[in-house]
């Protein structure tokens, strides 16, 4: 795996973790990830066939307006606990 | 949020306030709203957390946090980590979320802030006064150093999520050799970035500067590295 697929990799598990702690839509952090996952897949796949797979090409769309939200969120796992 | 966590949003019954909006409420301690939640924390509040409980961030993190230092970690009965019979073991420095609460605090990627007023907790025997302002009632939680705080690392985040776009558009192959991120060290497992303690304790061995005890230098710090890694990694 080169560099750049390494601080990829690294980046969309802080994308992941910072946007989850502030909020941040999950659609709009985890797009940024699953994204760069899928063209990190091909590239692993294309270097072990040798190129014979085409890798998703173009930049990701953004979403939007992101949006962090400040708030408590309900855990619905948990919520007919001790209820 | 992490793949397979999931949340709950509680429902707005107002929104696109702004700081003018009359808005009072006096909280009366009930502990409802303590229980069967999804706390959100970023490395300021589990710094501030830390500091209180006389532990490091990697200690808060692995006690007291789940998806790596996202949200807090509550019991099995659901309730908060940090409650007991008298109410909040942390007060002074509970999370901005805390804070707010019945309010919620949206921000945009272009900087533009709003609020909601969220449904009252079941069984809550708080008090909505019906006059005052949201600002006024965020300067009586002392919100506004935790706010300023989430915005810092929102803006790290928003920068995060345009440099990962453009890895992904960015087909061609890093130069081999040495690295700039290896001059200053931040080579580190991406589990690691969010614990301030251990960002700002190699940043300060690379540049051979004391590491703080002031908070706020500390995010600076954690910032100034996060910064340097996205930008020059």
């Amino acid at each position: 795996m080169n560099k750049r697929a390494k601080k990829a990799i690294t980046l969309a598990a802080a994308v992941t973790s910072l946007g989850t702690s502030l909020g941040v839509a999950p659609v709009d952090a985890q797009a940024a990830v699953d994204m760069f996952l899928q063209q990190g897949k091909k590239d692993s796949v294309r270097e072990s066939t040798q190129g014979k797979i085409e890798s998703t090409q173009g930049k990701i769309e953004s979403t939007q307006g992101k949006i962090s939200n400040q708030e408590k969120h309900i855990d619905p796992v948990n919520l007919n606990k001790n209820r | 949020m992490a793949r397979g966590d999931t949340v709950m949003r509680i429902p707005a019954r107002k929104t696109d306030l702004d700081g003018n909006a009359v808005f009072g409420f006096t909280c009366n301690q009930c502990l409802n709203c303590c229980h069967h939640k999804k706390i959100q924390v970023n490395p300021y509040e589990i710094a501030r957390i830390a500091e209180t409980l006389g532990i490091t961030t990697t200690e808060c993190i692995a006690l007291y946090t789940t998806g790596n230092g996202s949200y807090l970690k509550f019991r099995e009965d659901a309730t908060c980590p940090f409650l007991d019979t008298r109410g909040c073991t942390i007060h002074a420095v509970r999370p901005l979320v805390c804070r707010l609460y019945p309010l919620s605090r949206h921000v945009s990627d272009t900087g533009h802030e709003w609020f909601s007023e969220l449904q009252p907790q079941k069984n809550c025997t708080g008090i909505y006064l019906g006059q005052g302002s949201i600002r006024t009632y965020i300067n009586e939680q002392n919100a506004e150093a935790y706010m300023q705080a989430a915005d810092c690392y929102l803006n790290m985040l928003w920068k995060m999520m345009a440099m990962l776009e453009n890895l992904v558009a960015d087909v061609e192959e890093q130069p081999h050799g040495q690295h700039p991120d290896d001059a200053i060290g931040v080579h580190t497992e991406y589990s690691n970035w969010m614990d301030m303690d251990v960002v700002v304790d190699r940043y300060c061995q690379i540049r051979q500067t004391a590491f703080p005890d002031d908070i706020d230098e500390k995010m600076r710090m954690h910032l100034d590295a996060l910064y340097f890694w996205i930008n020059n990694a």
